[in-house]
């Protein structure tokens, strides 16, 4: 099986490295990390990643910027990102936040969660790439 | 003041007669026969003066003390009723005795008609008859002179005294009126005797007056009273009255005498000094309620100052408690990875106890993470997106969340909802994390079992009830008369101290034993329900147990 290529963007480092232990292990992921926010995008194009996982709030510059920029860019064309926050409340945590066609998870994420969110991310982009099911994608997304 | 007439007030002089004054005699007659017969009757008891004509008479009286005269009417100098007239135009203090002849007894009775004492007819005098004539003259005059002056002093009294005074008949027609009052009708005395008060008077005003009269009449009593009378084109008079019937002898009621006089300065005074004291009287009130309102002011103004207190402790524990949840869950994320990775990186049987160190581990970050969530709910902005909800299905729902807590801790439940509830206007998810809150604290006050009622009903509001509990935190306030929906929670466990019970909604206070709770519950539970405009109370009741009362808001409010 195709190892998918994550790169998690995080300014703590003792987290991004506790990420990619964890998906490492699991065999069927390439991990990088990249602990600065300035840097996220030089990487990313370098590291050509199939999915990345992004901090909201890093000095510097935040989460949503990076994510805009990612967009705004061709060579990551239906690259998903999942953000990573700490400021999400109990409701929002539990009913799953989508914010502008993103998925939020809560930290402190449990391996289980994080890993089926990243799946289920991964498998809409590959119905994109079929262009087939990619309204229902965005419904899923809470996108209008 | 006026003093009684008296015989010290007379005027001194010849009129003044004492004993021995009365005692001499002015006999004026030009017969010396008569004058020796008249001289002879009177004897040793009186001293007699003799003259022949009428101006040595007039002389003689101007001279001495005389107590009475005896004038013959026929002397050289003067004859019949004009000597009289003469004598007594001179001297009008002096008793007169007339002496004439048999043929001429007509002229003196007319001279008695004029004021003489009286007449003896010459030739029929006798000793005893003289005696008592001089004597009784004398006494007359001197009766009348006293009749005169007491009559005087009573006109004095009555014509200047700065009243007017005036007295009727039965019929109610004037016997006499003083000066002043005459001049006020503007008539003669003549002109007002006889006449009655509808011939001076409007007929109305003449009407109350015969009515007085006929009031003081008929009881007999004094009548007082003050008269208001408007005269056009001048200012509003008043005038004191009193009114008394008059008597006669027999003590029968005659008529009626009045007096009255001018009290518009004085009523006016008393208007001003009325007017004064309900001026006063007002102020005072008008100050008692500005104290009352700025009274109220201070209590209300220091109600709010506790509530912006209050606020803003809120608000910068809220704006703490976001900075703090996002530095407490990144290193709380990087110690749930690492749980993960142990956890995975154990095979299943290898090591039960470190199996259970994992899992304690997991149940510490589940807590911690619960904490700090509570913590983010406080401080998220308060916004609600209130619809209509049925309450009961709410509760329903609610009591479904928490039925294995409630289980396992052996609890009763018991509903008692009233079908037919009006919708409630809530944010359903807010508000059922309110209610999933009380339900939880319930059980947790009752470890040992128990039983959970919740309750439902509507009321109307009273206007106590409608009031701000004292001390409770409300942005809103419900109106007297409002149909609200209540939600009580009732638990059967062990109540909530009473110091304590003011604590309740403070953040992160608890009652509960450490790791029980994390001290925002009720907090949380206050914030949802005043974004709902709502109400929630808690307390302890009789038997032992807390009740929780959330109060919500209809639809149709």
């Amino acid at each position: 099986m195709e190892q998918k290529r994550i790169l998690i963007i995080d300014d703590e480092e003792s987290f991004t490295r506790m990420v990619r232990l964890n998906l490492e292990r699991t065999k069927r992921y390439v991990v990088r990390e990249e602990n600065r926010a300035l840097h996220a995008l030089t990487t990313a194009r370098e590291f050509k990643p199939d999915l990345i996982l992004l901090d909201v709030i890093m000095p510097g510059t935040d989460g949503g910027e990076i994510a805009g920029r990612i967009k705004a860019d061709p060579a990551f064309k239906g690259v998903p990102v999942i953000f990573l926050t700490a400021t999400v409340s109990k409701r929002e945590a539990a009913e799953g936040v989508f914010t502008a066609g993103y998925l939020f998870l809560p930290k402190p994420v449990g391996l289980k969660n994080l890993v089926e969110s990243m799946e289920n991310a991964l498998a809409t982009k590959a119905h994109e790439h079929d262009h087939v099911g990619a309204k229902a994608a965005g419904a899923r997304a809470g996108i209008k | 003041m006026n003093a009684a007439p008296s015989e010290s007030s007379e005027p001194a002089g010849p009129a003044a007669a004492t004993l021995s004054d009365a005692a001499r005699v002015l006999l004026i007659e030009d017969s010396p026969a008569d004058a020796l017969l008249i001289s002879a009757l009177l004897g040793d008891e009186f001293a007699v003066t003799q003259v022949p004509g009428l101006r040595e008479g007039i002389a003689a009286a101007a001279q001495s003390g005389f107590g009475i005269v005896l004038l013959d009417l026929f002397l050289p100098d003067s004859r019949g009723l004009d000597t009289f007239a003469q004598f007594q135009a001179l001297h009008p203090e002096l008793p007169i005795l007339v002496m004439s002849g048999l043929d001429d007894e007509r002229v003196a009775a007319s001279a008695v008609h004029d004021g003489a004492q009286d007449y003896l007819v010459k030739g029929q005098m006798d000793e005893v008859l003289l005696h008592r004539a001089v004597r009784y003259a004398i006494e007359r005059k001197r009766v009348e002179r006293a009749l005169r002056d007491s009559e005087a002093f009573y006109q004095s009294l009555v014509e200047n005294l700065p009243q007017f005074i005036f007295r009727k008949d039965r019929d109610g027609r004037f016997t006499f009126a003083n000066r002043r009052f005459c001049t006020l009708l503007g008539r003669t005395l003549e002109e007002i005797v006889g006449r009655t008060d509808f011939d001076f008077f409007p007929a109305e005003l003449a009407a109350k007056y015969q009515a007085d009269d006929q009031q003081v009449m008929a009881t007999g009593k004094i009548f007082e009273t003050v008269e208001e009378n408007t005269h056009p084109g001048a200012e509003k008079e008043h005038v004191q009255v009193v009114k008394t019937p008059v008597f006669d002898a027999q003590g029968k009621v005659i008529g009626t005498q009045g007096i009255f006089w001018d009290v518009t300065a004085r009523v006016r005074g008393e208007e001003r000094l009325k007017k004064a004291h309900a001026d006063l009287a007002r102020s005072r009130e008008d100050l008692l309620r500005t104290l009352a309102d700025l009274q109220r002011s201070h209590s209300r103004f220091k109600e709010a100052q506790l509530q912006i207190i209050e606020m803003e402790k809120m608000q910068s524990i809220g704006q703490m408690a976001a900075g703090i949840a996002h530095e407490v869950k990144n290193p709380l994320a990087i110690i749930r990875m690492g749980v993960d990775y142990f956890g995975n990186a154990l095979p299943l049987a290898e090591d039960e106890a470190t199996h259970t160190v994992l899992k304690d581990m997991q149940d510490a970050l589940h807590r911690a993470d619960g904490i700090i969530m509570g913590l983010l709910d406080f401080s998220a902005p308060g916004k609600v997106d209130l619809r209509p909800g049925e309450l009961n299905t709410l509760l329903r729902s609610s009591l479904n969340l928490v039925k294995h807590e409630l289980k396992s801790a052996r609890i009763t439940v018991a509903t008692d909802f009233c079908e037919n509830l009006p919708p409630a206007l809530v944010d359903t998810n807010k508000i059922k994390q309110v209610f999933v809150n009380a339900l939880s604290n319930a059980a947790h006050a009752m470890p040992e079992g128990g039983t959970l009622t919740v309750r439902t009903y509507i009321k109307k509001l009273t206007p106590e009830e409608a009031k701000p509990s004292p001390g409770a935190r409300q942005t809103h306030e419900f109106r007297a008369g409002e149909r609200v929906l209540v939600t009580e929670i009732d638990d059967t466990g062990t109540g909530i101290p009473e110091d304590k019970l003011d604590r309740v909604f403070e953040p992160f206070f608890t009652t509960k034993a450490t790791g029980k709770g994390t001290g925002l519950g009720l907090t949380v539970s206050r914030k949802i329900v005043e974004l709902h405009d709502g109400a929630i109370q808690l307390q302890n009741l009789a038997p032992g147990g807390a009740r929780t009362t959330i109060t919500l808001r209809t639809e149709r409010n």
